[in-house]
């Protein structure tokens, strides 16, 4: 049952890691400062400030594992795997770089032309350029193969109409990476391309859609008549759908799929205080033990994709179990506490735990629901 | 060497899976299972009991993780052997600076023993509950508190009160009251304290091992008994439980490694990370993946895995025995959460980082 096998990283792929994460725990330390309480570290992942995107480039510390020639630093996944696990442990506010960090630069270091690598990848490592995923359409969710928003070809390059949906902070972002139709509709993967899209180009209308505390991260972005050069096809036509598969490997393999509740952890824990009765410490040693072992699983599918090893079922499971995690988080803060959720409130326990109650379902449906990723993780057992 | 190691416990363990499971008693309350005759010969002949043991102590410089990968594989064909315990048992010896002990070992947190200064030794009086392999074992080791400070006892098997876990396996309660020679105890080596955690160490691997069986076992059967003209496997029912399993089991795996890697550091001397968080937290992981695991197998098994003569039983009824040894997941979960909670929540990022990210040669 190799698919299961998380085996642990390779020795060179490690360098110092404590050192660089000492050094990152005291620069958020100094950045975010002794104002910034629960509640803003409650948005896990979603809080947006470009300017502290711009000082982590800075750093050194956006495209960690792209080429020097790109802007990049040519660490290893390990060494970008401690950024990130601090940066979403303190909650810092990393919405703005997030995506195009994750999974849009080693997709366009991948599939991108010579062109548009360097176009695009120095300023996504200098925290300057921001992306949208553009996947999601009315009509196909977990059915991604569906896509109806099509580019045809023109004389210039291609013109897309249709609509994608749900796409996170699009209205911040300066591209999205779209999948689109290029071939007929019955050719369902064959007939899928991506492109690079510029967002201000003509055509392209944002709108904003609330989610369910009120909060506006997606939107719906139309695409009526757009005009787009030849050079924004992104990687080969007819290509889309396995370029898809590949970015939502990395979409799918990091601590931020277990990370999303960890503010309402330590919120809880300070509730209750360093003397915690026989349950309280039963309940945060449980799920004390749960987020080591699922850091350790994550820190190795982080060393597989160092070897340059495709760990996409082990990052599934790891989003699977990550979700299941993260949702319990405030039913166990609930029962143990007997709070009533209180939105609104500044860095109170009842904030975080309303925050996080309004944010959980999400944590199953994006990146792929959990009916998809347990039916991925079946057909590597071989069912299907 | 590592991988001949690995391929001939492979070879050695397998053999024996068959006469393990019809080694089990029909009745669960019946009795415990005698080992596989032959079995405990070929481990020793293998040299597996000094597994642990560096070249030094007269081991042959097995890497930890490779020794308690060797729990992990016998558990994985069901086979009944006190591997671990003697493998554990004879580090303990080691780390007093004794000699590793012939035949099958065992060692116990229990420490209810009374251990007196006689005129020749030591008057050892007191009962040990639930030493497993009480009554095969010819040594146990365990930790006493003495008039003259902590010691590490090497006491012979006593009289024997036989028990037994869900499994069949001997849990037996040793009754002592006889007289020990000076040499059989000494100054308690620092590992003595943790006997708990040792166990709790080979339980996880056990699980570990046991559920990737499961896994296994459970997806073969569900690719292969046809329903409504088709394998069960082919709904989306069963596959979305099978995917829970694999999830668990995977979380069970690399649970037991990270224990196995902590405990390879602690030996060797790194005090930075603390290997009993990782053993308490993989004891725990693995134990909650072993009562789902089990619950979704015997649902998709259905009736003939419900049925003795099916082989699932013997790695679930290992599982259900396992989880509540060495401390239940409620146990560990206490201790580690009084062990978070004492560093306030400001202490619990740093605590869950302690074990840095490292290679493995
Ligand atoms: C907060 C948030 C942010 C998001 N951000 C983005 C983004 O930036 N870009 C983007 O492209 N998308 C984004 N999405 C969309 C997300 O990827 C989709 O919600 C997801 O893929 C599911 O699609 P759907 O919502 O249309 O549900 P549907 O696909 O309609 O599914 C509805 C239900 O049916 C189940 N189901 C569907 N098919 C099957 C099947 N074959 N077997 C069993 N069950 C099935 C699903 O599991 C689900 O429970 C975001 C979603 C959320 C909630």
């Amino acid at each position: 049952m190799n698919m299961i096998a998380f085996p642990p990283v390779a020795a060179e792929a490690v360098t110092d890691p404590a050192a660089l994460r000492a050094e990152v725990r005291a620069f958020l330390a100094a950045e975010l400062g002794p104002d910034y309480g629960p509640t803003l570290r409650a948005r896990s992942w979603s809080g947006h400030d470009p300017a502290f995107s711009r000082r982590l480039g800075q750093q050194g510390w956006l495209g960690m594992t792209l080429p020097r020639a790109y802007g990049g630093h040519e660490r290893s996944a390990l060494d970008r795997y401690v950024v990130v696990e601090e940066l979403l442990a303190a909650g810092a506010p990393v919405a703005a770089h997030w995506i195009a960090d994750r999974q849009s630069a080693p997709l366009i270091l991948h599939n991108g032309t010579e062109a548009q690598r360097q176009l695009i990848l120095p300023k996504i490592a200098a925290g300057e350029c921001y992306f949208c995923i553009g996947m999601s359409e009315p009509d196909s969710g977990s059915d991604l193969a569906a896509a109806r928003t099509r580019a045809e070809r023109t004389e210039s390059g291609f013109r897309i109409n249709g609509t994608k949906l749900w796409t996170t902070y699009a209205h911040e972002a300066h591209y999205m990476i779209l999948l689109a139709r290029t071939g007929p509709a019955e050719d369902r993967h064959g007939g899928l391309s991506q492109f690079l899209i510029d967002l201000s180009t003509p055509g392209i209308t944002i709108s904003p859609i609330l989610d369910i505390a009120g909060e506006h991260h997606m939107n719906e972005v139309s695409f009526r008549d757009v005009e787009v050069p030849a050079d924004a096809l992104l990687g080969q036509e007819g290509e889309g759908w396995k370029q898809v598969m590949g970015e939502l490997a990395f979409e799918r393999s990091g601590p931020d799929r277990f990370l999303s509740s960890f503010a309402l952890i330590n919120a809880l824990i300070a509730q209750i205080g360093t003397q915690p009765d026989r349950l309280e410490a039963q309940v945060i040693g449980r799920i004390a033990a749960h987020l080591m072992v699922l850091r350790q699983m994550s820190i190795s599918v982080a060393g597989m994709l160092a070897r340059g090893e495709n760990p996409a079922q082990q990052a599934t499971i790891v989003k699977d179990l990550g979700a299941l995690l993260e949702q319990e988080i405030p039913e166990i803060a609930r029962a143990l506490t007997d709070t009533a959720p209180r939105p609104g409130e500044r860095d109170t326990f009842a904030a975080v735990l309303a925050q996080t109650i309004l944010a959980a379902p999400s944590f199953s449906l994006r990146g792929g629901t959990r009916q998809i990723l347990r039916g991925i993780i079946a057909r590597g057992l071989g069912l299907r | 060497m590592d991988r001949m190691i690995a391929d001939s416990a492979e070879r050695l363990f397998s053999a024996y899976r068959e006469q393990s499971f019809a080694a089990l008693p029909a009745h669960a309350g019946a009795d415990a299972a005698p080992l596989p005759s032959g079995l405990w010969a070929e481990i020793e002949e293998a040299g597996f009991p000094l597994a642990l043991l560096s070249e030094d102590e007269g081991g042959f410089g097995l890497p930890v993780e490779s020794a308690l990968a060797l729990v992990r594989m016998a558990a994985e064909h069901a086979v009944a052997a006190p591997l671990g315990e003697t493998m554990i048992a004879n580090l303990l010896l080691a780390r007093a600076g004794l000699d590793p002990v012939e035949g099958i070992a065992s060692f116990t947190a229990d420490h209810a023993l009374t251990l007196t200064p006689a005129a020749s030794g030591w008057q050892a009086t007191g009962r040990l509950h639930a030493v497993p392999y009480g009554r095969m074992a010819q040594t146990i080791v365990v930790r006493v508190e003495t008039a003259e400070g902590v010691k590490m006892a090497a006491l012979p098997s006593g009289t024997a009160l036989p028990a037994h876990n869900l499994v069949a396996e001997p849990q037996d309660t040793l009754v002592y009251d006889l007289t020990l020679p000076a040499d059989a105890v000494t100054d308690a080596p620092a590992l003595c304290e943790e006997m708990l955690l040792l166990g709790a160490l080979l339980r996880a691997q056990g699980m570990a091992g046991a559920l990737s069986a499961l896994l296994g076992l459970t997806v073969d059967y569900a690719n292969e008994r046809k329903q409504f003209g088709r394998p069960i496997g082919k709904f989306q029912a069963i596959q979305q439980e099978l995917a829970v399993l694999a999830g668990e089991t995977a979380a069970a795996g690399a649970a037991a490694e990270m224990a196995a890697r902590a405990f390879a550091d602690a030996l060797a001397g790194d005090t930075e990370a603390d290997w009993r968080l990782a053993v308490a937290a993989a004891k725990l992981r693995a134990g909650e993946a072993a009562g789902k695991s089990a619950a979704i197998a015997h649902q998709v098994i259905a009736a003939i895995g419900f049925s003795h003569e099916y082989p699932l039983h013997a790695l679930t009824r290992r599982l259900w025995a396992w989880r509540d040894e060495c401390g239940s997941e409620a146990h560990w979960a206490r201790w580690i959460g009084e062990t978070s909670c004492a560093r306030g929540a400001e202490g619990f990022w740093p605590l869950l980082t302690q074990p840095e990210i490292r290679g493995a040669a």
